[in-house]
């Protein structure tokens, strides 16, 4: 029989174009095909097809959002994928064919623009209840005449109370002053935030959308995201490395800089808050959105983060007993932080838990619905600080550890970040090693998630022990030849080649036993504090930047999250910046990050003997 | 092989139940403690912390090997008290007011130990006058401060300001290490010796304990 060659639609960064496809193919082999010849006017052959196990449906990496008539997902694909992807549209290329027309469109596949960085920006499906907490209203004024003299201020909140908000507080003065030219027109647009009248303006601007901007401030990252209050939708979002990193890559050096003095403190106070709005009026200036119509803000971000944020000196955070000078919830005005925003806007704090466990720990909490459920939940977020929470709506038990930053690509000899040139997959294909390249070119280094699979490959293979040591050449006489191959002596460090000048060191796994270990031994003790074992829980969520790009399998292999948890674990995204877009959104929302921060119970382990003991046991790594 | 290299070997893997089982198998063998421990466990502990100064192991196999020696150490040590074998000195160890960071403390504790020198632990989060009282309580050759934290490595330097209000700073040797840490800044701070990692840290301790003696 002959096939129907049908056609394939492809959305990239390079526009949109069409390729043959027939049913027979997969849409991989058939994107593989088209974009062969590798001619620089080809626009498919920049497409980074990233398929490290050859298209045979096991490694689940090439995985693209894809609609129109397509075959249904097949049982590797439910296994590889999580429900929100599935849900999301995304498939595995490998194993998605073309079906018959069937009213669904064309088939069309699309790929995401990879920037320069790749920073995490993902969040989770968010479910809240639309009520921003600051919103605009419209209100008619009665004209004022010989026989009604009555003062403006007075006049606005009749206004009110016949529009039903007896509860409305008389207006600040700056607010009074904005009223003099607002109320010579029966008509004004009003922001009111809970009793409190943060601003007046002209009538028409009651009819433009309002937004909202949520923000994660990481140690490494700053992520915006910009939410249109009508709707609760988040339109845009902008990210960037944080400014403040030239003062240092961890929270201790941030700490330092900033108490060198008042300079110290409102450089890095200026350097994040500068970040913010500039990448705020870019998603602003993006969706052809006025500067008044911005009107709330949420920051979510380690306590470090939020006291740099407001200006508050951190310094107590640094040394025991690391008390934090603030860790409530709070609304700001945008005018008191020296924002370039408009005055109109209210700034909100989500609230942290402790000096290490902070509001984007209780954010993700809640954007997770953790909080909400009689579940037994563990949240890992992991970074340079790895934070751990276990539990749910009875009660949440939660901890830092410092993993240091290995993950972030730091410490490792050829680590670098997720950019362009990054190894950020590995895996053992016969007795050969493969690795796939973020931009498909030749590697240049690691990225957390290639650190954490070359390491599985290595200890799988038998090239590294359970003690995290390489053996020596006599005792890999038993291993293939091509993987004895690997191990070589340079600088007087054994190293294991992953490919291409790519290398893992001896001192760098030592690294990584550190950083594994202080996230396992972390959670076992949370465990045990809360009196469950890996039965009692229900899921596990990885959220951050490199929580989301990992191998699953590496990383139960090297040890980091405990195998018995392996079938339960969903990737969450950035679930801080998600959970600050909420907020922007959502009383219900702040309403629960209050509720989270209440329900959390710090647990200090660097006091804790079982976690030393647990540090030490976690070194090792399991067993094959 | 013999039973004490044998225990030096599964030492340096850091198999604590076979070491144990291995200077007990000593013991029982007539071999003297005092042979067990330096023929056995220090000789191992001093080849890890040897190829630990040359970075051939790393933090994981020297607390996995000195967790093999504290084990090998339990069937010992009573036969080293009745013995009466004297330590090669004394030495109170601690991190700093405000650090809480442990295993580089401990590091260097277990190095000392395996160095024959007798340790004495006062913990993380440690004040001046903490130092200052374990020094008299136990007679120390040496107090050794450790920082991990550029934030808490000034404690150092109140460390030893108590011990000279207390006269004890001319009494004993003061020593300092930790990330943050360099030789400059233990001059700055008045203190003795600053050692770069900790099997360094208990080769100087050893010397100068032997050169006050």
């Amino acid at each position: 029989m002959e096939t129907t060659a049908t056609r394939l639609r492809v959305v990239s960064e390079n526009g949109t174009m069409e390729i043959p496809v027939s049913p027979e193919q997969s849409l991989l082999d058939a994107l593989r095909l088209a974009g062969k010849g590798n001619a620089e006017d080809n626009p498919l052959s920049s497409i980074e097809l990233n398929s490290p196990c050859g298209g045979k449906g096991l490694c689940g990496k090439c995985r693209a959002k894809v609609s129109g008539s397509l075959t249904p997902p097949v049982g590797r694909e439910m296994k590889l994928l999580s429900a929100r992807e599935l849900a999301d549209g995304y498939r595995l290329l490998c194993l998605t064919h073309v079906a018959e027309e069937d009213g669904r469109g064309p088939a069309r596949v699309e790929f995401a623009a990879r920037g320069q960085a790749a920073i995490l920006t993902e969040g989770p499906r968010l479910d809240f209840v639309l009520d921003p907490p600051t919103a605009r209203l419209a209100l008619k004024l009665e004209a004022p005449s010989l026989d009604d003299q009555v003062a403006d201020d007075t006049r606005l909140l009749r206004a009110l109370a016949a529009a039903g908000r007896r509860d409305v507080a008389r207006p600040s003065l700056s607010v009074v002053r904005e009223l003099a030219l607002a109320a010579r027109k029966p008509g004004l647009s009003l922001v009111l935030s809970g009793n409190e009248i943060v601003a007046v303006g002209a009538e028409e601007e009651a009819a433009r959308p309002a937004y909202g901007l949520g923000v994660d401030i990481g140690t490494t990252t700053l992520a915006c995201y910009l939410i249109d209050l009508g709707t609760g939708s988040i339109v845009a979002t902008a990210s960037g490395l944080n400014e403040q990193r030239s003062y240092g890559a961890d929270v201790i050096s941030r700490i330092a800089a900033a108490s060198t003095g008042p300079e110290g403190l409102e450089a890095l106070r200026s350097a994040v808050t500068a970040q913010i709005t500039a990448l705020g009026l870019g998603l602003l200036d993006g969706v052809g959105a006025e500067l008044s119509d911005l009107i709330s803000i949420a920051i979510a971000g380690n306590t470090t983060m939020m006291h740099l944020f407001a200006g508050v000196l951190p310094t107590a955070i640094a040394a025991a007993p690391f008390p934090p000078v603030f860790t409530a919830a709070r609304r700001i005005a945008a005018r008191e932080l020296d924002l370039g925003f408009s005055a109109a806007c209210d700034v909100w704090l989500l609230p942290g838990v402790s000096g290490y466990v902070g509001a984007d720990i209780v954010s993700g909490i809640a954007a997770l619905g953790i909080s909400s459920r009689p579940a037994c939940e563990l949240l890992l977020d992991i970074g340079t600080n790895g934070e751990i929470a276990l539990g749910g709506s009875e009660g949440i038990w939660c901890c830092a550890t410092a993993a240091g930053p290995a993950f972030e690509g730091a410490g490792i000899g050829m680590g670098m970040g997720g950019v362009t040139g990054a190894i950020d997959g590995v895996w053992l294909d016969g007795d050969r090693i493969g690795f796939s390249v973020i931009g498909g070119g030749g590697p240049k280094g690691l990225c957390g998630s290639g650190v954490l699979d070359a390491l599985a490959v290595f200890l799988e293979a038998g090239l590294v022990d359970q003690t995290g040591r390489i053996p020596d050449v006599e005792e890999l006489a038993s291993l293939p030849p091509a993987l004895t191959a690997l191990r070589h002596e340079e600088e007087g460090m054994v190293r294991l080649a992953v490919g291409d000048g790519v290398w893992l060191s001896q001192a760098d796994i030592r690294n990584l036993q550190l950083a594994i270990s202080a996230i396992a031994a972390g959670i076992e003790v949370l465990m045990a504090r809360a009196g469950k074992t890996e039965k009692d829980v229900d899921r596990v969520w990885l959220a951050g930047g490199f929580g989301s790009y990992l191998d699953i399998g590496s990383a139960l292999r090297v040890g980091l999250v405990p195998a018995g948890l392996g079938d339960r674990i969903v990737i969450a995204g950035n679930s801080s910046g998600a959970g600050a877009a909420a907020a922007c959104a959502s009383r219900a929302f702040l309403a629960e990050a209050d509720k989270a921060r209440d329900l959390c119970r710090y647990i200090e382990l660097s006091s804790s003997p079982d976690f030393t003991e647990a540090y030490m046991e976690h070194m090792l790594f399991p067993e094959a | 092989m013999s039973t004490l290299e044998d225990i030096s070997a599964l030492l340096q893997k850091g198999k604590a139940n076979e070491t144990k089982a291995n200077v007990e198998k000593a013991i029982a063998e007539g071999i003297d403690a005092r042979t067990i421990l330096e023929e056995g466990l220090m000789a191992g502990m001093n080849i890890i912390g040897g190829k630990f100064k040359r970075n051939e192991v790393y933090v994981p196999e020297v607390l996995i090997a000195a967790r093999a020696m504290n084990a090998g150490l339990l069937p010992l040590k009573p036969l080293l008290v009745s013995a009466g074998v004297k330590a090669t000195g004394v030495v109170v160890i601690g991190t700093v007011k405000g650090d809480l960071h442990d295993i580089g403390k401990n590091l260097v504790k277990m190095m000392m130990e395996g160095k024959g020198l007798e340790v004495h632990d006062i913990g993380v989060d440690s004040a001046g006058d903490k130092f200052v009282q374990a020094a008299k309580e136990f007679k120390a050759d040496i107090v050794a401060c450790s920082a991990l934290l550029t934030t808490t490595m000034n404690e150092m330097k109140g460390v030893v300001e108590a011990l000279k209000a207390a006269g004890l700073r001319d009494k004993l040797t003061v020593m300092v290490g930790g990330a943050p840490v360099t030789d400059s800044f233990c001059k700055s701070i008045g203190a003795d010796l600053y050692s770069p990692d900790a099997a360094s840290a208990a080769e100087a301790a050893v010397s100068a304990c032997q050169k006050s003696a």
